[in-house]
């Protein structure tokens, strides 16, 4: 079957490729990185398929990671697929270390739609000192960046780092409660309820809440304090005490047992 | 110069008037209008004919790509968006239970329900709220809701992430608006109370947004009707054709306009409209443009021409959609006055949005929605119809008074019900082809012959319903109706 499989990976349309791929995946059968190179690239969800299939077997996972963010991140591509996010996800799972570096060089000048995928990938990590001593230069990068899509995604991308990496994160979150965007300042209020040992970080939060003038942001950040049993004590604004009340209610609503 | 005492007393205008032979002038005045009415419908048929073209081979790729399973379980990825299924309803309590169930047993890992009751004075809220044990919540709410005001939020104790807010009434666009307001998810899904939604028709409607992340920023899915399907439990089984001919037709009609329509409009790059009962968006998009306008009765093509206009006005580089893969069910009329009143209002609501949009018409800067799609619902959607409704009122009366030839009727009659056919066996094709979920053959024969019968009575009342609809538009706005609901269970 993964000969029939083959063979229509290097005949036909990309759908028959894809499907190929995806046979391949399952009968753990990885294609030769020649065959993908040549028939597996037209477009994201083909990568993300054959970057899958590279990887599907462990035996082949060290040699074939970085094949397989080869394949990813090829120059013809502009984004990722879901499968091409999770494959990436899969392999900063087993090698964090090896992930970061490879990203190293093939994120720097990216600021579309691949850089902002990978940031969230990144956000689903648990990466700790011992694979990342500090932030990658382009993850500061996208702090900055001047689109707020992408500095809400590095933002999100900080929640995949752990406590003992340096302080950078935890001081980046932060400045992002006073951003600008408010898809930024929710972002923020969102990867602070990620971490363990938080309290700094919960009291700015609260400080946050009291000024916050967007109710949907404020929305965010009683979320994250009521889930992080944290009262404000402070007085708070008429906006920001509805938003805490409401948030205590929401968070009180028992759960039946599932039918 | 003398002249005779008659010719002396009558005025020169009346003269000129006595001379004309009105026999003739009548004759040539209709013919002039058959051969602008074969002229016009010929145009529009190429137009059709571009578009449906473009459609199948679109349809078919699609096809294939739904019956692509992905080595992965998509439903529960943590990279898929989060969508909020907001559903406006107004005295909805025949229908509610069955398109709430679908809502919260779709397939999908970050998703919540938003039932917006819209002031309803039956027992719509009631039903809700014993049946999904729904809890109020006694804090007023402090989301700064753009709409009419906000009566209570309940919250379901037995189904995470579904919502029901009581609200004072303003109208289906007014209750949209409530939902997105409330929603902290990254897209919402309008669905109307009537419809249910496949099971896996969230997964699939969310695929062009993974497909072109970041730029499109809505997607439209299939509607097909459910009338004469059973529907237990929110789930969808095999579908039947309706009994009656009225809803019957109207399968046909939904299959021409989604895949052939649809498909091939988006092919083109000329998608300007999503059914309103059936469209996911971007929510920070949406919310940008100040959501869905109160004052009009086509809110759903308002709502899409906006965002088009927003998008290029801004050089933002952007996409709107239409997958044919995700399915949601919904009634069609089944009654006459129903189905008059229904078909008046989207043609009222697509003049008052052409007169809205009059701008953007024929102008370069909105490159093909400027250039190709609008002009093809104006002189297709707007202007076609009344025309051949006139055309089929006045030719035939002319004909049998000898003012106009019968060959030219039978021409005018081969462009506009003729190739209607076509059109209609072609889309019968595109569904055998593809998705085919009416797979028995005589489903497909009936759906065959409908191609045919539709064009004998049910295409001339469209028309009709359109000429006198546009007298109606001249007279005052429309409101939306009333169209008698059934339960999903009740077979006919």
């Amino acid at each position: 079957m993964h000969e029939e499989a083959v063979t229509k990976l290097t005949e036909g349309d990309w759908i028959t490729r894809l499907n190929a791929l995806t046979t391949l995946s399952l009968l753990r059968h990885p294609p030769s990185a020649s065959d993908v190179h040549a028939h597996g690239l037209d477009n994201a969800v083909l990568r993300g398929s054959s970057a899958h299939a590279l990887i599907c077997t462990e035996t082949t996972w060290p040699s074939a990671y970085k094949e397989a963010l080869n394949v990813l991140y090829h120059e013809s591509s502009d984004q990722l697929s879901v499968l091409g996010m999770s494959v990436i996800c899969t392999i900063g799972s087993h090698n964090a270390k090896l992930l970061f570096a490879e990203l190293a060089d093939r994120l720097t000048s990216n600021s579309g739609p691949e850089l902002v995928q990978t940031l969230l990938v990144i956000s689903e990590l648990d990466i700790d000192r011992e694979s990342v001593e500090e932030l990658p230069p382009w993850i500061t990068a996208a702090l900055a960046a001047d689109d707020a899509q992408v500095r809400a995604a590095a933002v999100r991308s900080l929640g995949g780092f752990d406590s003992t990496v340096s302080q950078q994160p935890t001081s980046a979150v932060v400045a992002a409660l006073s951003d600008s965007a408010q898809q930024v300042r929710i972002a923020a209020a969102q990867v602070i309820d990620r971490w363990d040992d938080n309290e700094a970080l919960l009291q700015d939060l609260a400080r946050a809440l009291t000024i916050e003038p967007n109710s949907h942001v404020r929305q965010s950040i009683v979320r994250t304090l009521v889930h992080q049993g944290y009262d404000p004590q402070r007085p708070l604004s008429v906006g920001a005490m509805k938003s805490w009340k409401w948030g205590l209610q929401l968070a009180d609503t028992p759960m039946e047992e599932s039918v | 110069m003398s002249l005779s005492p008659s010719s002396a007393l009558v005025p020169a205008h009346s003269a000129f008037l006595l001379t004309i032979n009105w026999t003739v002038a009548l004759s040539d005045a209709i013919t002039l209008f058959g051969w602008f009415a074969i002229s016009l419908y010929a145009l529009i048929n190429g137009l059709y004919f571009v578009i449906h073209t473009a459609a199948l081979p679109r349809l078919h790729t699609e096809h294939r790509l739904s019956e692509w399973h992905e080595p992965s379980d998509k439903s529960g990825s943590q990279f898929m968006p989060g969508v909020a299924v907001v559903i406006p309803a107004y005295n909805e309590a025949q229908v509610i239970l069955d398109s709430v169930r679908a809502s919260v047993s779709a397939e999908y890992h970050d998703q919540e329900t938003i039932v917006v009751n819209d002031g309803s004075d039956d027992e719509t809220l009631a039903i809700l709220v014993e049946e999904f044990d729904m809890r109020p919540i006694p804090m007023e709410c402090p989301i700064d809701f753009p709409t009419e005001p906000v009566r209570d939020v309940y919250q379901s104790t037995a189904h995470q992430g579904l919502y029901v807010i009581d609200k004072e009434n303003g109208g289906r666009s007014d209750a949209i608006n409530t939902g997105i307001w409330f929603t902290d998810k990254d897209l919402f899904c309008t669905i109307d109370a009537d419809t249910i939604l496949d099971q896996t028709g969230l997964i699939e409607v969310v695929k062009p947004f993974l497909w072109n992340w970041g730029t499109v920023i809505a997607a439209g899915g299939t509607v097909r009707v459910s009338n004469g399907t059973t529907f237990g439990q929110g789930k969808t089984p095999q579908p039947k054709l309706p009994r009656k001919l009225l809803p019957k037709v109207q399968v046909l009609e939904y299959l021409r306009a989604f895949h052939s329509g649809r498909i091939g409009l988006d092919a083109l790059n000329s998608l300007i409209l999503l059914s309103g009962a059936f469209g996911v968006f971007r929510t920070d998009v949406v919310r940008e443009i100040d959501g869905y306008r109160t004052d009009t009765i086509a809110e759903d093509l308002d709502l899409v021409i906006r965002l088009h206009k927003a998008m290029i006005d801004s050089h933002e580089d952007y996409k709107i959609a239409f997958v044919p893969a995700p399915v949601a069910w919904t009634q069609v009329p089944e009654d006459f006055s129903s189905f008059v009143a229904q078909r008046q209002r989207w043609y009222n609501g697509l003049i008052e949005n052409l007169i809205t949009h009059r701008k953007m018409l024929f102008n370069p800067r909105y490159g093909l929605i400027g250039l190709f799609a609008l002009p093809f619902f104006l002189i297709a959607e707007a202007i076609g119809p009344p025309t051949e409704a006139i055309g089929y009122l006045l030719l035939p009366i002319a004909v049998l008074l000898g003012l106009y030839e019968q060959m030219s009727f039978l021409l005018f009659f081969i462009v506009t019900s003729g190739f209607g056919i076509f059109l209609s066996w072609y889309a019968t094709y595109g569904e055998v082809w593809t998705f085919r979920r009416y797979h028995k053959v005589t489903d497909v024969v009936q759906l065959l012959a409908l191609g045919v019968i539709e064009n004998f009575g049910y295409r001339q009342l469209r028309g009709l319903i359109k000429m006198v609809g546009l007298v109606q538009f001249a007279q005052g706005p429309l409101e939306w109706g009333k169209m008698a609901r059934k339960r999903f269970d009740d077979d006919d």
